[in-house]
């Protein structure tokens, strides 16, 4: 049976939280980014071998810069102290950023409802947030709901 | 369950940067809410000596600021409480915290219940810089919060000391007891409840223990200092309500009760979907019943008290002509209840007062008349008592004398007891029946002279209503009081009258598994006029819903001459677990606190001094009302009786939790080195280390001091403050 085990979280990013909501980002996430914030800050608060301990399984699954929300998988064993890493990013580059845990669950299938739910939920915040929605921001947001379901472990 | 973050910092006011640290609070606060959490409290520290100039003075965001930072807040909150299981309807509370920073024990003094300025504030906190300080923190202070900052580098950084500390405080508090706070200078810092409580697990914490440091302790930390702030004494509530009203009290006044919230912070709380009206350009009325400033209703009173002249002018009572005395009711058999009522002649008043607003209560629909009720009635009512037999619990009276011992002295004791039964003969009454039957408990109140004595003027109304009405005998009359838990109510007991009182008080003990009995009491007759305290016990109220929560109406106290009740207001006092520390430190207070955990509280001497009514008294006027708390889902409410009934009655306890007792100087050491996160992986270290032999003997209670991490955000250090 499956020995390996993996841990998937639903995390949220605010980017730069002081500032203006108005504005426009200062920063564009990207998987990339995000993913080598997080592994400083492994690298920072767990050394060297905590860094190397859960590298085997780290990886940014999914990012929507939009709705900043984005998909990151950590083996089960280091799955606490990854997440600890990641509340503990502070920027991402120059930009302060704060993550937020939405959800963690076991297995890819329920992660993606889950983040299938929040993104919705996001979506629809950010039309209040920016007025009417237009359709390509509609349209992207089907895609990125496709691109969730399309995830695999 | 809500989450809190109880350590927003305050930053006084000067002129330059006012605007700016406003809005920075107002950005914190905005950003808490939006991670969902339910509660903010903002931190003011002091140093050094505290003057008036230092009350509250700490600004509640009103909705409106809010909104215009964030207009679109609410659907973002709303995601967020739904992904956290929090309902997405509770309000968002504000707070007020202090925190004093204490560096010698003589700059602690200040920090006692007496002290005007802590009043102003809902949460206080202490920050002991020394090892001194922090002892007698733990034994002596009447805060909230012990908190230990670390962040002034006062103690030397040492990584194995740092591992030993954190490992030590994990063991030693195993988890109870200790809140997180963010303690965030800026919004960039602030963190959601379960980042926190993740971070709390490395370290070494278990995740329940760690989501509970955020929530659940928190709350029930809020409701005791809320209580202890707002509630004078254990007093619940105290309301006015005009005689108009009395018929609708059943029916309408029921619900208000449920909505009663026992962590409201007045004004600070926001509603979610005020929110979103206003957002769409529209507002709504809040409906939650807040929690009453009891201080302002009762400055509103006539220092005289209020006398039956001024209560009731259209009632016919007929003012007692003489003093009262109800023999204790020949009952051999285990009911200790005797319903022994002592009304002094300058008593009058306030039994009349009680007896009034309880006569007004009945809808009868005929006046009982008060003449009627001598003392053959009395009597006889009381023998209905005695006749209720065979396992009817028979409601205890904790009686509490007051200050004044020549005061109205209504209460129960025991059959054997006649007359006045001192308070330690009905203690043994007591003890003894609770040693022999969990049912009957005969709680002999000791009526100051104050309102108190209003409640218990109802009794001997009561018992003579019944009579009045023609009750039939078996119809126990429960005396105000009715002790522990255990006493719970009898399932085959017929007919209970429950005296308003007696309701407020079941209310209080029935929490939990005793809940279980409410459904059992019937409401006599009289009953149905009595407010809702009486209602309330028929219903199968979950045991969440059900602590009444009364409060000593101590209000007595300071009132030699009858106060307090206001016409028709009655208070229904129940022992709280809060009020602990006012127990101690009111010397002479006799407030029964029952606390179901291992509190120490100990009903004081005082019942031999001249201690505080206890507050059983959920009748008396017909505005009664049985507060509920809400949403407690632990059983650590307070049973207030509970430690009437054990021998140990005239010992007085700290209230505090010995946690420093039992600690080497050592691994107070230990406690007081700053922990920087480099080793976070020494997490599991630290649960293979043999646990320390201190032992934490008694764990804290909610009532004491909550220990505080401060988690601050700081580049490559977490501060914890413990």
């Amino acid at each position: 049976m499956v020995g390996f085990k993996n841990r998937y979280m639903v995390m949220e990013v605010f980017v730069d939280p002081n500032k203006n909501i108005s504005k426009d980002d200062p920063i564009i996430l990207s998987q990339h980014n995000v993913s080598k914030a997080i592994k400083d800050s492994i690298l920072i608060n767990f050394g060297e071998c905590g860094l190397a301990s859960s590298l085997g399984s780290f990886q940014v699954k999914y990012l929507n810069h939009v709705t900043k929300i984005c998909i990151i998988r950590a083996s089960r064993d280091e799955h606490q102290k990854v997440w600890a890493a990641i509340t503990m990013v502070r920027s991402i580059g120059n930009c302060p950023v704060v993550f937020n845990l939405l959800d963690l669950s076991g297995n890819i299938k329920a992660c993606k409802s889950a983040a299938l739910k929040c993104e919705d939920l996001k979506f629809e915040h950010l039309k209040l947030v920016s007025g009417a929605p237009r359709t390509e921001d509609a349209n992207k947001h089907l895609q990125n709901l496709e691109r969730i379901k399309m995830l695999e472990h | 369950m809500g989450f809190f973050d109880l350590n927003i910092p305050y930053t006084e006011s000067n002129k330059r940067n006012s605007a700016g640290d406003k809005a920075t609070r107002l950005k914190l606060a905005v950003k808490a809410m939006e991670l969902g959490y339910t509660g903010v409290a903002y931190n003011r520290t002091i140093t050094g000596v505290m003057s008036e100039a230092d009350r509250c003075s700490i600004s509640l965001f009103p909705l409106s600021s809010v909104l215009k930072v964030s207009p679109s807040i609410s659907s973002s909150v709303n995601l967020h409480r739904r992904l956290l299981n929090v309902p997405t309807s509770t309000p968002f509370r504000q707070y007020t915290r202090l925190s004093v920073v204490v560096d010698i024990p003589a700059q602690g003094s200040a920090l006692n219940s007496g002290n005007p300025v802590l009043k102003t504030y809902d949460i206080v906190a202490v920050r002991p810089l020394k090892q001194e300080s922090f002892d007698q923190a733990c034994k002596n202070y009447e805060v909230d919060i012990i908190s230990i900052d670390f962040l002034e580098n006062r103690f030397r950084l040492k990584q194995p000391l740092i591992k030993a500390a954190i490992e030590f405080l994990v063991d030693w508090t195993r988890g109870k007891n200790l809140i997180f706070s963010s303690a965030a200078p800026s919004v960039a810092e602030l963190r959601g409840p379960y980042d926190v409580a993740n971070l709390a697990c490395l370290l070494g914490f278990s995740m329940e223990r760690a989501k509970a440091a955020v929530s659940r302790t928190c709350r029930s930390l809020l409701e005791n200092a809320l209580r202890k702030k707002k509630f004078y004494k254990e007093a619940i509530r105290v309301e006015l309500i005009s005689p108009t009203e009395q018929t609708d009290i059943e029916g309408a006044g029921f619900d208000d009760w449920l909505k009663w919230d026992p962590i409201s912070s007045g004004d600070g709380d926001l509603q979610l979907d005020d929110m979103a009206k206003s957002f769409a350009a529209s507002s709504k009325e809040l409906k939650t019943v807040k929690a009453i400033d009891f201080v302002s209703i009762i400055d509103g009173l006539p220092s005289y008290g209020l006398h039956i002249n001024d209560i009731i002018s259209e009632t016919k009572s007929e003012p007692y002509g003489s003093s009262r005395d109800l023999p204790a009711a020949t009952k051999a058999n285990k009911l200790t209840a005797v319903y022994d009522v002592h009304i002094d002649s300058k008593m009058h008043d306030p039994p009349e007062n009680d007896q009034t607003s309880v006569m007004e209560t009945l809808e009868k629909g005929h006046q009982l008349n008060y003449g009627n009720c001598d003392i053959s009635s009395a009597n006889e009512t009381l023998e209905a008592l005695g006749s209720v037999e065979g396992g009817e619990t028979c409601a205890m009276l904790i009686e509490e004398e007051t200050k004044i011992p020549s005061n109205l002295n209504i209460c129960f004791s025991c059959p054997e007891a006649e007359q006045l039964n001192p308070q330690p003969e009905v203690y043994e009454a007591i003890s003894e029946e609770h040693a022999s039957d969990q049912k009957g408990r005969a709680i002999s109140t000791a009526l100051p002279t104050a309102g108190i004595s209003i409640t218990f003027a109802d009794n001997p109304s009561t018992l003579q209503c019944n009579e009045a009405n023609g009750l039939s005998s078996d119809a126990p009359i429960y005396p105000p009081m009715i002790a522990s838990n255990e006493i719970g109510l009898n399932e085959s007991c017929g007919d209970r009258v429950l005296s308003v009182s007696d309701a407020s008080l079941y209310e209080e003990f029935l929490e939990g598994e005793h809940m279980r009995d409410t459904g059992d009491v019937t409401v006599s007759p009289i009953n149905s006029s009595l407010p809702l305290s009486v209602a309330s016990m028929n219903e199968d109220v979950p045991e969440e819903q059900l602590t009444v929560i009364a409060g000593d109406v101590s209000v007595a106290r300071s009132v030699e001459h009858s106060t307090v009740i206001a016409e028709d207001v009655s208070v229904c006092t129940l022992a709280t677990s809060g009020s602990d520390d006012e127990l101690q430190n009111n010397g002479a207070n006799s407030v029964v606190h029952e606390l179901l955990e291992d509190s120490s509280m100990e009903v004081h001497g005082e019942l031999k001094d001249h201690s505080q009514m206890n507050h059983l008294y959920g009748h008396g006027s017909s505005s009664e009302r049985v507060r509920r708390k809400q949403g407690s889902s632990h059983q650590s409410i307070s049973f207030p009786f509970k430690r009437l009934l054990k021998p140990s009655h005239f010992k007085k306890e700290p209230k505090r939790a010995l946690v420093c007792d039992p600690l080497s100087s050592d691994e107070y050491r230990h406690v007081r080195l700053a922990l920087a996160l480099l080793s976070l992986s020494s997490n599991s270290s630290c649960r293979n280390q043999p646990p320390r032999p201190h032992a934490a003997t008694q764990p804290l209670t909610e009532e004491n001091p909550n220990f505080v991490l401060n988690l601050k955000f700081c580049p490559f250090t977490l501060l914890i403050v413990i």
